[in-house]
């Protein structure tokens, strides 16, 4: 009812009706009461337009200010409600479309500008965080740099003295191989001395057979003497047998055995001496034979010495090639070690300016964030 | 004389009578047609919400298939094909409504299907951020299309003095549950890849970060506990660098606190449903 009673007295239905009444009085004929009906709707109705576009104008104004402001939807549906809106409503309503989508992108905007703030909030989180691990990992880098150079300089400490050692070696080795040269020829001179000693040895021999000759020759001159002796004897009596006239023959008698006595001495002493010769000999023949097996066991020392020198021989050139791969890993490693030290040494810088970089983030990230929380 | 003032005021008086039955039918007309415009509105919109429901589930069971989890595979065929009944029962809506609204295209509308049509047979095709892009865009749409289905259905007329603000709890409700959609998500393709990636970390503490300012703000008190539980697990078990929750089980979590505040929303539309439909009048029945 209420509704009904608005619509029948506002301004439109006064109108509307005053046109009707004048249409039905036209057809009655009452011509001058329904031209002055028709004319007065007319007037009201240029008049109403008039004001209507007015209204309108001034809401639509009023409708652009409030969209400026981004209050449309309430404000722009509150306008609607208090204004009989009717001849500008299609704008209006592209308008409201057109905020209303606007809005929606503002709010995506928005959204996207706060998780865009947010994330550079994190990643200037993360970017402090890098710079202090960057800052470790370069203390880190440099302490191993130090490291890896007193490594350096101990290899090359290591390294000089496997080259002494090497040296040392190889004189070794020359010592050794001079030493058993020398050995050997000591073994060669034992021989010779015992060749010596063999050809000695028969030359005693040979000498005792000749004594033996000698002693032999000293019996025979011996039993000479001892014949001559009884021959002496026997002359001296027939010469006492003969008298005066053997008295000569006594002399030479007496001469006969007194040389019967020399000859018997000499062959005796001929034969002590020899005996002591044949016992100097037999002693000798004893040393000689002594020296032999002296000289036999000095070789076999010797062959031993010989044999232990070409062990030590063939260690030392064992240990000289061990030495020689120990100086070439040594060596390896150094160049290693080098290029370790290098990689640390860029390691370092690299970590320094990672640091530097992330500090740099950090402040990009914060100015990021900064910005989105100016335009919030 | 007296009888042609007789005949002018019978006349007169006849046609004010036919002018105010005319308007009064006019006015009836157009009551019956806002109310019934309204009953197809609200019909849609509850439509919509089921449709809503069913893509963000879509969204986040698919982002974990895509990030290596197996296990919910079984899931994702239902959902993708409640997803179709859903836009189905719409285009009904749509045909069973006003002649207006047949005759309307509606770019958005057919935006959302045409979307729905290429991103439900790619699916598999797409890489994991890919494919919750694609889904976060129609999911933006669809409430978008809420909010012009209520608007231009003059849903929120219903409650004159209260429309604007409950526009405003309307679509801060369904912006919430998507805000907890999106966590439950990246959360579950997170727990599925049992990693969890510098993006996603800064993406998920965003999510939690504006979802704990909606609570900070007073909003969803009744749900606060159940979404501080999960913002809680979100810290705990996910943003840490293996994820020590399965996918299914926080996909759960969250789905509760979606379907909390989905049921939230669900109270409001039964409110304007006892306002809108008197009580022997049959309602659209889209619940599964």
């Amino acid at each position: 009812m209420k509704l009904l009673l608005s619509g029948f007295f506002s301004n439109n239905m006064i109108v509307s009706t005053a046109l009707l009444i004048g249409a039905i009085l036209l057809f009655s004929y009452q011509f001058f009461i329904a031209g002055c009906l028709l004319l007065g709707g007319g007037i009201c109705i240029h008049v109403l337009l008039f004001q209507q576009i007015k209204q309108e104008q001034k809401v639509l104004l009023t409708v652009l200010a409030v969209s400026q402001q981004g209050q449309m939807n309430t404000g722009i549906n509150t306008l609607l409600a208090d204004n009989n809106i009717v001849m500008f409503l299609p704008i209006l309503t592209a308008i409201i479309e057109f905020n209303k989508q606007r809005k929606r992108d503002f709010n995506e905007v928005n959204n996207q500008n706060l998780e865009i703030g947010y994330s550079a909030k994190e990643l200037a989180k993360n970017a402090d965080e890098t710079a202090k691990q960057s800052d470790v990992q370069h203390l880190n880098c440099l302490t191993t740099a130090t490291a890896t150079a007193q490594i350096n300089v101990s290899l090359t400490d290591i390294s000089r003295r496997i080259e002494d050692i090497n040296h040392a070696v190889i004189d070794a080795k020359d010592n050794c191989q001079h030493s058993f040269k020398t050995l050997v020829d000591s073994k060669q001179q034992v021989s010779q001395v015992n060749d010596v000693i063999i050809h000695t040895q028969q030359s005693l021999q040979q000498l005792k057979e000749k004594l033996d000759t000698v002693i032999l020759m000293s019996s025979v001159i011996s039993e000479m003497a001892a014949q001559t002796n009884l021959l002496s004897i026997n002359a001296t009596i027939e010469a006492a047998k003969a008298g005066e006239y053997g008295r000569g023959f006594s002399v030479v008698a007496g001469e006969m055995k007194m040389l019967a006595q020399r000859s018997q001495t000499s062959a005796q002493t001929i034969t002590n001496k020899t005996k002591e010769v044949t016992e100097n000999m037999h002693a000798v023949e004893s040393y000689m034979q002594d020296a032999i097996g002296h000289i036999d066991q000095s070789g076999v020392q010797v062959e031993s010495a010989c044999e232990h020198l070409n062990n030590i021989v063939n260690m030392t050139e064992n240990m000289a090639v061990d030495i020689d791969g120990v100086a070439v890993a040594t060596e390896q490693q150094m160049y290693a070690l080098k290029d370790i030290t290098q990689a640390v040494e860029q390691l370092t810088e690299l970590a320094a300016q990672n640091s530097h970089m992330s500090i740099q983030q950090a402040n990009v990230a914060n100015h990021l964030h900064h910005i989105t929380r100016i335009i919030q | 004389m007296n009888n042609t003032i007789l005949i002018y005021g019978l006349t007169i008086l006849v046609s004010i009578l036919l002018i105010a039955m005319s308007i009064y039918l006019i006015k009836a007309h157009q009551c019956n047609a806002l109310r019934s415009q309204q009953i197809t509105g609200f019909n849609i919109v509850t439509r919509l919400r089921e449709l809503l429901s069913h893509v963000q589930q879509h969204r986040g069971i698919s982002n974990a298939l895509l990030n290596g989890d197996v296990s919910l595979t079984s899931r994702l065929t239902p959902l993708t094909l409640k997803v179709s009944n859903s836009i189905d029962g719409i285009n009904k809506e749509f045909k069973a409504g006003d002649v207006d609204e047949q005759l309307q295209p509606l770019p958005r509308w057919e935006s959302i299907t045409e979307h729905w049509s290429r991103l439900s047979t790619k699916t598999n095709q797409l890489t994991s951020a890919n494919n919750l892009q694609q889904h976060n865009k129609l999911i933006l749409n669809i409430l978008y299309f809420i909010d012009d289905i209520a608007e231009q259905h003059q849903i929120y007329k219903i409650v004159d003095a209260q429309g604007e603000a409950m526009r405003h709890m309307w679509l801060e409700l369904l912006f919430t549950a998507e805000n907890i959609g999106q966590i439950r998500a990246i959360g579950t393709g997170v727990a599925a890849a049992n990693t969890c990636t510098s993006v996603e970390r800064i993406r998920l503490n965003y999510l939690c970060h504006s979802l704990q300012q909606s609570l900070d703000d007073g909003l969803m008190l009744a749900n606060s506990e159940q979404i501080r539980q999960l913002l809680h697990v979100v810290v705990q078990q996910v943003t840490i660098a293996v994820p020590s929750i399965k996918a299914e089980e926080f996909f759960n979590l969250a789905s509760i606190c979606v379907e909390q505040i989905l049921q939230e929303f669900d109270k409001q539309l039964q409110q304007f449903e006892q306002i809108i439909m008197p009580k022997n009048e049959n309602r659209t029945t889209v619940r599964d």
